[in-house]
């Protein structure tokens, strides 16, 4: 009974190897075991700035001196290294309504600056007046002393009316337009076509 | 090589485009520049006329450009656009504002909607370029004086008259010049006219 | 004599001019007092403004038919001698091949010149997944699944070595590209080379499938959750919770808003309307020409299928 019950034990086993060698696999012999890798369990580092910052960072650093030569032209500009040229400044024009100078293609200071103090003013007193509302209507902005020209009323529906408490500067006058083949008009009318 | 986008349409603006954004630095990115914009945006539309840098105010610009355009190509009960503006204008009266007061003002012309113009510079030291953002149509009195050669102006009425008189008394006097001259050439010719004719008579 | 005197030489011809104009009207034909036309106010006609009447222009319904013809938005690459030159270079190619109307997601059956193939040409069938390039050098991808083997072949749209470019099934997508279906399971891709055409009756839309793909487990090629999707169904089983937290924290709410983003990447309405004014009319000539043919060939002998 024992030396069958050893032949199936080994039939078992060729079997199990000739299967294996059916799929492609190398014999049992040349299987490689499974090895374990035991880690010992090593405590978790402290982090420390030496591990960045170590024996130190090397850093660039000139190796020769730097001649006054070389030193004078950086500063100073030479023809062959950078041309440092002081140059003559062509964009320099006369405004002509003041007689001050600007730049080019900027605005005279001088004259902004007036618009600039007369804007501030009006638009501090559009905020004064009307406030947080929902805006909905254009802007008239109209000056001591003037009145409002006779226009049907659906006209001014649309629009707020500003009242400066000063004098119109002569510059803000939009009454150039007025023709002098004419008299010089009395009127203190806004003509309301010249809004845009 | 990329296809255009056809999922949605825009209107061209009528303004110079840069072909690619500024990123205006800013600690937040990408968000913190839109932020930024948002607010100068707003302010344009609210003020009508602002002073800032350079480079905020042109890209401010084209957004606003873009802005208005939307709101004149679709109203103000498109949502999508209700929500754009929405999102870009923080003040909720200027919502208002826009599609009420400036797509109407705007509706009609062919021009752009705003004006950049550069402002004065600081003239020693470190000086970034300055501009003044406005709207077209804002009721502030105008920075630019396009009319240099005002005929109408009253010194300028009496130089016209000055020089028209001046020539006029230039066209009379050789006007008498020519009188004279012509007179004088005149006794000459018949004195010539006269001499043959005596010797035939005799 | 003194009035004539002040004006200067250039007003005094746009004065002649006037005086020319004036005379010539008599010599006209038409008679002295023309029927009174009431003309409307300039100010009671409603103010039309010129955007919304460009915006109007049925043309631009084109730019979804034939979107190779606009040209590239970026101004770097701008050209438009280049895109005029092309845009006639393209007309003439559609004349000799009918180049059909397409979108991401149909289904096309496109043969191409093969110097080492039996019959000389090679034939594929896919799924488009994505079309780009402007001009000339318009390309469109297809994908099948061939031997489970993806398999992705990118066609020229006016390649002079196609044959036939032929719609299967026109269908669109609830996506403008499908680059998600490398990363979907394979039966989304799959479909067969002797597909029959699936013809749609003249004058019905095109159908949206509104399928919802089903994606394999990650690794995937793209990050498809931070894209916003329409077509994939099953994103969310595949995150993890580091995912759904750094796709929040990525988010760009104001990307949609950002308006000179939109602009930089479209062709604003006015110069395409100029692009399909240009091109419009021969258009609409080839698609007649091809719809007689088409109608024409229904009638005749039905070929055998050889090979």
């Amino acid at each position: 009974m024992i030396p069958r019950l050893t032949h199936i034990v080994q039939l078992m086993k060729n079997v199990e190897r000739n299967l294996f060698h059916m799929f492609g696999y190398p014999p049992k012999e040349l299987a490689l075991a499974y090895v374990h890798d035991y880690k010992p369990a090593t405590p978790a580092k402290k982090f420390s700035i030496n591990d960045i910052v170590g024996d130190g960072f090397l850093l660039a650093v000139p190796k020769f001196r730097r001649t006054t030569e070389r030193k004078l032209k950086r500063k100073f500009g030479s023809p062959e290294y950078v041309w440092k040229m002081l140059v003559p400044k062509n964009n320099i024009k006369v405004c002509e309504t003041c007689g001050h100078h600007h730049e080019k293609g900027r605005l005279c200071e001088h004259c902004y600056s007036k618009v600039k103090a007369e804007t501030e003013e009006i638009q501090a007193k559009i905020k004064e007046k009307l406030g947080i509302n929902p805006i909905e209507h254009d802007v008239v902005v109209l000056y001591q002393g003037e009145t409002l020209p006779d226009e049907p009323k659906e006209f001014w529906k649309g629009k707020r009316i500003i009242e400066m408490k000063k004098e119109r500067p002569q510059w803000f006058s939009k009454n150039l337009l007025q023709k002098t083949t004419q008299k010089p008009s009395k009127s203190t009318d806004v003509k309301p076509t010249d809004l845009a | 090589m990329n296809q255009a986008d056809v999922s949605k349409l825009v209107s061209k603006l009528r303004i110079n485009v840069l072909p690619k954004h500024r990123n205006l630095n800013n600690p937040k990115g990408p968000e913190g520049r839109i932020d930024k914009l948002r607010k100068t945006v707003t302010g344009l539309i609210k003020f009508e006329r602002i002073e800032l840098n350079y480079n905020r105010a042109d890209e401010a610009r084209q957004y606003a450009e873009r802005l208005i355009s939307e709101a004149i190509r679709h109203g103000d009960c498109h949502k999508p656009t209700m929500d754009t503006a929405n999102f870009w204008l923080l003040e909720k009266e200027l919502i208002h504002k826009l599609f009420k007061v400036l797509v109407p003002r705007y509706e009609a012309t062919n021009l752009s909607y705003t004006r950049l113009i550069s402002a004065p510079q600081q003239q020693y030291g470190r000086h970034t370029d300055k501009a003044v953002l406005e709207l077209r149509g804002n009721p502030f009195p105008d920075l630019m004086n396009y009319k240099t050669n005002n005929k109408l102006l009253i010194q300028n009425v009496l130089l016209d008259a000055a020089k028209q008189d001046y020539k006029q008394s230039k066209i009379n006097e050789i006007a008498n010049n020519i009188g004279k001259k012509g007179n004088s050439s005149l006794d000459k010719s018949s004195k010539n006219i006269e001499v043959p004719e005596k010797p035939t008579e005799s | 004599m003194a009035l004539a005197i002040r004006r200067s030489t250039s007003e005094v011809f746009g004065a002649a001019k006037w005086f020319i104009r004036r005379d010539c009207r008599a010599l006209s034909t038409l008679p002295e007092k023309a029927v009174e036309v009431p003309v409307e106010k300039k100010r009671d006609r409603p103010v039309v403004s010129r955007i919304r009447a460009n915006a109007r222009n049925p043309n631009l319904a084109l730019r979804h038919v034939y979107p190779e013809f606009l040209p590239d938005p970026n101004p770097k690459w701008r050209n438009s001698l280049r895109e005029k030159l092309e845009r006639t270079d393209m007309l003439n190619r559609r004349k000799q091949i009918d180049i059909p109307e397409f979108y991401v997601g149909s289904i096309l059956a496109v043969t191409v010149a093969d110097p080492h193939a039996q019959g000389k040409t090679n034939r594929f069938v896919g799924i488009c997944i994505e079309r780009k390039g402007a001009g000339l050098r318009a390309e469109f991808t297809l994908r099948n699944v061939v031997d489970h083997q993806g398999v992705e072949v990118r066609y020229d749209l006016y390649d002079p070595t196609v044959h036939s470019i032929q719609v299967l099934r026109l269908e669109k997508r609830l996506d403008d590209k499908l680059l998600y279906l490398r990363d979907a399971l394979p039966e989304y891709s799959t479909f067969p080379f002797d597909m029959d055409p699936e013809i749609l009756p003249d004058g019905t839309p095109v159908p949206v499938n509104p399928v919802q793909v089903k994606l394999k487990p990650r690794p995937w090629l793209e990050r498809w959750e931070r894209q916003e999707l329409q077509g994939v169904s099953n994103i969310e089983e595949h995150l993890k919770e580091k995912d759904r937290v750094r796709r929040e924290l990525r988010k760009e709410p104001w990307e949609k808003y950002d308006l000179m983003k939109q602009y930089r990447k479209t062709i604003p309405i006015e110069d395409q309307n100029d692009i399909w004014a240009e091109v419009n009319h021969q258009l609409k000539q080839l698609q007649l020409t091809r719809k007689k043919v088409s109608r024409k060939r229904t009638f005749g002998v039905p070929k055998t299928q050889l090979g």
